[in-house]
């Protein structure tokens, strides 16, 4: 077997084996099959049969009890264990049995939607009469749109086009509605934080419609390992539901591997990158026959591994074994490589997360996850594609030099105890709900005391009194009418990112422009500004212009040996102050802000050497988002009692052997007079000082370069270690906090963002540690701090001081602030003032 | 705890000034006095209808609002048979005014005027909500008021007012008095006739070019019809809806005069046909109704007429596909090699499978071949249009000159 010489050889190759931190073999699991249920309708065992399905496993056959017997139900069991046949089979029974009843399946994604209608409609193959089953989504083209409405039986679509095509439309589907036995929601798991809290109240506008036409619609939902599948479900259909979990499927042993990439430079612990490991260890792959994926990070990484994959098999032609594949890839484009990897022509994918959902690939011999993918649901999940029926398969975690990765390699068990993330939503966040009660209103009138979902009438008059007196609504013969121009669904986006894209032109000489992919608004500033390098496909592309307003970038071929990487500067200034008062050691404070990024230029680096070529400026508009923060501003007194605490030890740095004389020039430039009180040296050398700490370069020799050194007297240079030490135990509050508010919140922990400023305007020069909400406007989550804000410091302290690590670590104050070290003693220190 | 409306507030939502709801009596007397109308009993509550009744002959608008016009090719064109022997009478004249243009559920129509024809007077009814609440009284108004209808006349109202108009009886459950009635919706005709002669088909400039019609001061543009009616409703000042009443009773007596003037213009094109453009396009009309005969006479009489090159072109171009059809072999030929003369691929290439095919004289079929391909590598030539044309053009001239080979070496 190509996997076993594989991992045999790894195993006996010292300079890969002695990286391998845990390898841990995750035992086979017998299938657990029973037979196929004997009601289930003859064409459906028939179209099983044929496809070579001859026993169901025992979730599959439970869920098709549970749903028999009109039970909501949620099926979460393994990646590849054959979730789809859990909705499928009760759903198409019950299509197939009654003429008249219509299901509606929900995906998060279009491709995905894509991959299940083709499954649906092999197992409906030999239905005696057809179920007209169809896709449903923004790429639908008009012209059929119609028939669908009409005549369609399943239809596929998502969340965000049944939010603004379909209920504010939904006479349209009267019959649809009427006759809706089955809501399917996939991938649910997906559906969290503010997204999820969108989607659980399109969910009760969809329950809301199809009540007015007399259906009370059954759900099953899905969802990859996550800690809360029951919880989560049942906040987004609110509803009691069964739930599913034990796996029947059976699957091959898998070696799950930990590997962490060899120190390259003891001095500066320096790793060897993820990129260049990744790429020498997807070549064993290649080499020893075996189809894998690689997960990288970003877009970016994903490029770059091709690209150094194809320059070390030296491949590049268009049947190409090696590919990649990631969001901004046209369909067909998705679509062909999709269909080389199930074929087996494609050998090795480099891949984001976008390969991550349940897209039909069929299962690889070995999966790389190139960085820990930021949760423990995320690894499994992308583990999980490693697998093949019941052969053996490979997942191997690279870590990479983030202190998150360092720490889960060097605690490897910290994967096989801790139990997966729980996914939050709250659907009950007011700005969320008032944007969907406007929807619901616009859907169909309200009449004063209706509810809205388990939101009660009169909690529910209240905000529709509140939207008359804006004007929305008016209330006539004791039902609120809708009495606004817009409708309101258009407004309102489910994912917070704006839904501005931004097409890539592909300018070239004697073809006509053409577009190869795109970008989404947010993202354009800094992928595709003026100058970029952009890689698409291994390919380089120079940018030449983006054009925000008509949303396009013009982009031209250009073979070089660069890449680039764009400065990025994040601003928050105080729009209005909500609230404020003083708390043990700070003060809290909320208010609205303005958080300005602006990519202000870009640094021309090297491929291979990582050589900073050049550094470009860049005048691009700055983004805006005005938002709602809350924040924590450090008495003097706190800092100045931090300041005399003198608790920290100073653990001297190495600074290289041409330290000596690197100081010595120092100090001569600087006349040997401290620079910042004028002394000057009397007996005893003064102390040079980095101006940008030392830790955080690349290089000795950059750290030590003459401008980043200055001359200071032992009093003064203490005092500036000072600073540092300060900014340290506020970049790890800041890190504290910023991990633990999500949990209070219920929400995502991408849906706020910290900032960690010594001398803040929102803070009146004072070190401050700022939360702020992603979403424009803010959803009420900075008004919860404020309220929680003792809880929240409670829980901070208790976090940082149970923590078994020695100085800081991803788990509890996170890595090393960007100037100073360590910085655990420092925060605790801080969160004690804070009590 | 504070109110949500305080918390909503707090959060930034916009609230706008606390409005004083205008007292329903205040906002009902400002109705009556400025545009009129009464109050008119259903099982489903009041409708407030406004009323306006003009003589058939001898009213104020500036164009003849029916006349005595053939309808069988617009019945043919409108694929609904019955309404040419339709009379008057037995048409309804609908026309909505929404408070969106989005369309979805939640847009309604605070206005739905229409008009029918009584005797001899053009009976127009606005069927208008002076709050959104009336609407089931409006709509049942409505549906007696097109009891009597035998066809339903619009503008755009396939894609917008009766889609529109549905959806609000769908919403209370009832069936539609719209679904089962003959529609004739004159934007999809208009579009077909004056495509080629008017930038904008729009029914205003229809109005405007065609019938000569022009508006008063009091005229509102559509797209501020919502907000004048919005505004109306927090106001409680009916005043600035005058302008809405004209706008609406205009587009529906105007859908009577457009259908009356296509009748007459359909019935006797030669003479009713203001533009020799128009001519073209009835012929067209009648190809796409398969009505030969008509199309072959209206092409014929354009080509007899001082005509723009490219429309001459055009009207030999369809008369000789005609020709063509009927084996009419001369009359297609001298069409061709007139046109052929002015630059016509389509003819050259038309003349080669003549020649090539019925006469079977190749020398003859691949001369003009060889004058296209000549005539599309002139430089002034359209250059997708070469493009378009150049790789059946060499492949036939290919096949001929192997025909022509491979005969020769049989002699």
């Amino acid at each position: 077997m190509s996997l076993q010489r594989l991992l045999t050889f790894w195993r006996n190759t010292p300079q890969i084996a002695e990286n391998i931190t845990r390898w841990e073999r995750v035992p086979p699991r017998e299938p657990n099959s029973v037979s196929i249920p004997e009601n289930l309708h003859p064409s459906l065992h028939a179209a099983l049969k044929s496809g070579g399905i001859e026993s169901l496993y025992s979730h599959q056959a439970e869920a098709w009890e549970r749903t028999a017997a009109g039970q909501h139900a949620a099926i979460a069991t393994g990646t590849a264990s054959g979730k789809t046949l859990c909705y499928n089979l009760p759903v198409l029974d019950r299509l197939v049995r009654y003429p008249e009843a219509r299901a509606l399946y929900l995906f998060p994604t279009k491709a995905l939607a894509q991959d299940q209608e083709t499954s649906i409609r092999r197992l409906l193959t030999n239905a005696p009469e057809p179920v007209a089953t169809a896709i449903y989504d923004g790429d639908t083209p008009r012209g059929k749109r119609p028939a669908i409405r009409e005549n369609g039986r399943l239809i596929l679509t998502n969340p965000d086009m049944l939010h603004v095509g379909v209920l504010p439309y939904h006479n349209r589907w009267a019959e649809f509605f009427a006759h809706l036995h089955f809501i399917v929601i996939d991938e649910m798991h997906v559906y969290r934080g503010v997204f999820g809290s969108h989607v659980a109240n399109v969910l009760r506008r969809l329950k809301r419609i199809a009540a007015h036409y007399g259906s009370a619609p059954q759900f099953i939902l899905t969802s990859a390992t996550i800690g809360n599948p029951v919880e989560l479900a049942e906040k987004l259909i609110e509803a009691p539901v069964e739930l599913i979990s034990n796996d029947g499927s059976g699957r091959g042993g898998q070696h799950f591997l930990i590997y962490n990439p060899p120190i390259v430079d003891e001095e500066l612990n320096l790793r060897r990158g993820v990129l260049q490991e990744s790429v020498f260890l997807a070549t064993d792959l290649l080499n020893y026959g075996v189809q894998g994926i690689i997960f990288g990070r970003s877009r970016r990484m994903v490029e770059l591994t091709l690209r150094y994959l194809q320059e070390e098999t030296g491949s590049s032609a268009v049947l190409d074994p090696v590919r990649s594949y990631r969001s901004g890839y046209l369909p067909s484009q998705r679509r062909e490589i999709e269909k080389g990897i199930r074929s087996g022509e494609v050998k090795v994918v480099a891949a984001t997360n976008a390969l991550e959902l349940g897209i039909d690939i069929g299962g690889m011999g070995a999966v790389v996850l190139a960085g820990f993918p930021g949760t423990i649901s995320g690894t499994w999940q992308q583990a999980g594609r490693a697998g093949r029926g019941m052969d053996e398969s490979l997942a191997l975690l690279l870590a990479t030099a983030n202190p998150l990765d360092q720490y889960l390699a060097q605690h490897p068990e910290f994967f096989f105890s801790q139990s997966p993330e729980s996914a939050l939503i709250n659907p009950d966040n007011l700005l969320i709900l008032l944007d969907h009660i406007r929807c619901a209103a616009f859907e169909r009138p309200f009449y004063p005391g209706e509810g809205f979902g388990l939101i009660p009438g009169e909690t529910v008059t209240e905000f529709l009194e509140f939207l008359v007196q804006t004007g929305a609504l008016m209330l006539s013969a004791g039902q609120y009418f809708w009495t606004s121009e817009d409708a309101p669904a258009q407004r309102v986006s489910l994912r917070t990112a704006s839904s501005k894209r931004i097409a890539l032109i592909l300018l070239s000489e004697g073809v006509p422009p053409q577009t190869i992919g795109e970008v989404d608004g947010e993202s354009a500033a800094w992928m595709v500004h003026p100058g970029a390098i952009y890689l698409h496909q291994a390919e380089s592309y120079l940018v030449e212009d983006l054009d925000l307003e008509e949303g396009h970038a013009n982009l031209i071929p250009f073979d070089t040996d660069y890449y680039t990487e764009p400065k990025r500067e994040t601003e928050i200034s105080l729009i209005e102050l909500k609230a404020e008062a003083g708390v043990p050691g700070a003060q809290k404070r909320r208010g609205e802000v303005l958080v300005t990024e602006q990519v202000t230029g870009y640094r021309k680096i090297q491929w291979g050497t990582q050589l900073r070529l050049a550094e470009e400026p860049l005048d691009m508009p700055p983004s805006k988002l005005e938002t709602t923060a809350y924040w924590l501003l450090l008495d003097g007194d706190t800092v100045n009692s931090l300041r005399e605490s003198g608790m920290w030890g100073s653990d001297p740095n190495k600074y290289g052997a041409a330290w000596p004389q690197a100081r010595d020039a120092a100090r001569a430039r600087d006349r040997y007079t401290c620079q910042s009180c004028g002394l000057v040296e009397d007996g005893r050398s003064h102390d040079v000082h980095h101006k940008v700490p030392f830790r955080s370069f690349d290089s000795t020799a950059e750290a030590n370069r003459l401008e980043n050194l200055m001359t200071l007297c032992p009093a003064c240079h203490r005092r500036a270690e000072t600073a540092v030490r300060v900014r340290s135990g506020l970049a790890g509050l800041s890190f504290v906090l910023g991990h633990l508010a999500p949990l209070f919140l219920m929400c995502d922990p991408s849906d706020i963002l910290t900032h960690a400023d010594p001398k803040s305007h929102l803070g009146d020069g004072q070190p401050t540690v700022i939360i702020y909400e992603r979403i424009p406007a803010g959803i009420g989550f900075s008004e919860k701090l404020f309220e929680i804000h003792a809880e929240l410091m409670k829980s901070a302290i208790e976090l940082v001081e149970s923590c078994l690590c020695r100085d800081g670590c991803p788990s509890c104050v996170g890595p090393g602030g960007e100037l100073g070290t360590g910085g655990k003693a420092e925060t605790a220190a801080i969160l004690k003032m804070l009590q | 705890m504070p109110s949500i409306s305080d918390r909503l507030k707090s959060l930034g939502v916009q609230a706008g000034a606390d409005q004083l709801k205008p007292p329903i009596l205040t906002r009902n007397k400002s109705v009556s006095k400025h545009i009129g109308g009464d109050l008119r009993a259903t099982e489903r509550g009041d409708a407030y209808v406004i009323e306006k009744r003009y003589p058939v002959s001898g009213n104020d608008y500036p164009a003849p609002l029916w006349g005595d016009g053939s309808l069988e090719v617009l019945a043919a064109w409108a694929g609904e048979v019955d309404v040419a022997g339709m009379d008057k009478t037995d048409f309804a004249f609908l026309d909505t005014e929404t408070t969106g243009l989005s369309g979805g559920v939640g847009t309604f129509a605070f206005m739905v005027g229409i008009a029918k024809f009584e005797g001899d007077e053009f009976q127009l009814a606005q069927f208008f909500l002076r709050e959104p609440g009336e609407e089931q009284g409006q709509l049942a108004a409505i549906e007696q008021f097109l009891a009597g209808a035998k066809a339903l006349v619009t503008f755009n109202g396939k894609s917008f007012d009766v889609p529109v108009l549905n959806t609000r009886y769908q919403l209370y459950r009832w069936p539609t008095p719209l679904r089962d009635l003959p529609h004739l919706d004159l934007l999809h005709l208009a579009r077909k006739l004056w495509r080629a002669r008017l930038a904008s088909r729009r029914l205003g400039d229809l109005e405007e070019e065609i019938l000569g019609v022009s508006r008063g001061a009091e005229e509102v543009p559509g797209y501020l019809v919502p907000q004048i009616y919005l505004d109306y409703l927090k106001t409680g000042d009916a005043e600035p809806l005058k302008g809405v009443i004209y706008h609406n009773a205009m587009d529906v007596l105007t859908m009577s005069a457009l259908l009356t003037h296509i009748a007459d213009l359909l019935s006797d094109p030669v003479h009713a046909a203001a533009h020799d453009l128009d001519l073209l396009s009835i012929g067209k009309l009648h190809e796409d109704l398969g009505q030969v005969s008509e199309a072959q006479a209206l092409y014929m009489e354009c080509l007899g007429r001082p005509l723009e090159q490219d429309t001459w072109l055009e009207a030999a171009k369809r008369l000789s596909f005609v020709f063509k059809r009927q084996e009419n072999w001369d009359a297609a030929i001298k069409l061709w090699k007139t046109s052929a003369g002015k630059g016509e691929i389509y003819a050259h290439e038309e003349l080669a499978k003549y020649y090539e095919h019925k006469k079977r004289e190749l020398e003859t079929a691949r001369k003009w071949t060889q004058a296209a391909l000549d005539t599309i590598s002139t430089s002034g030539f359209p250059i997708l249009m070469r493009f378009q044309w150049q790789p059946e053009l060499q492949k036939r001239l290919l096949r001929l000159d192997k025909k022509i080979n491979s005969d020769l070496r049989k002699v």
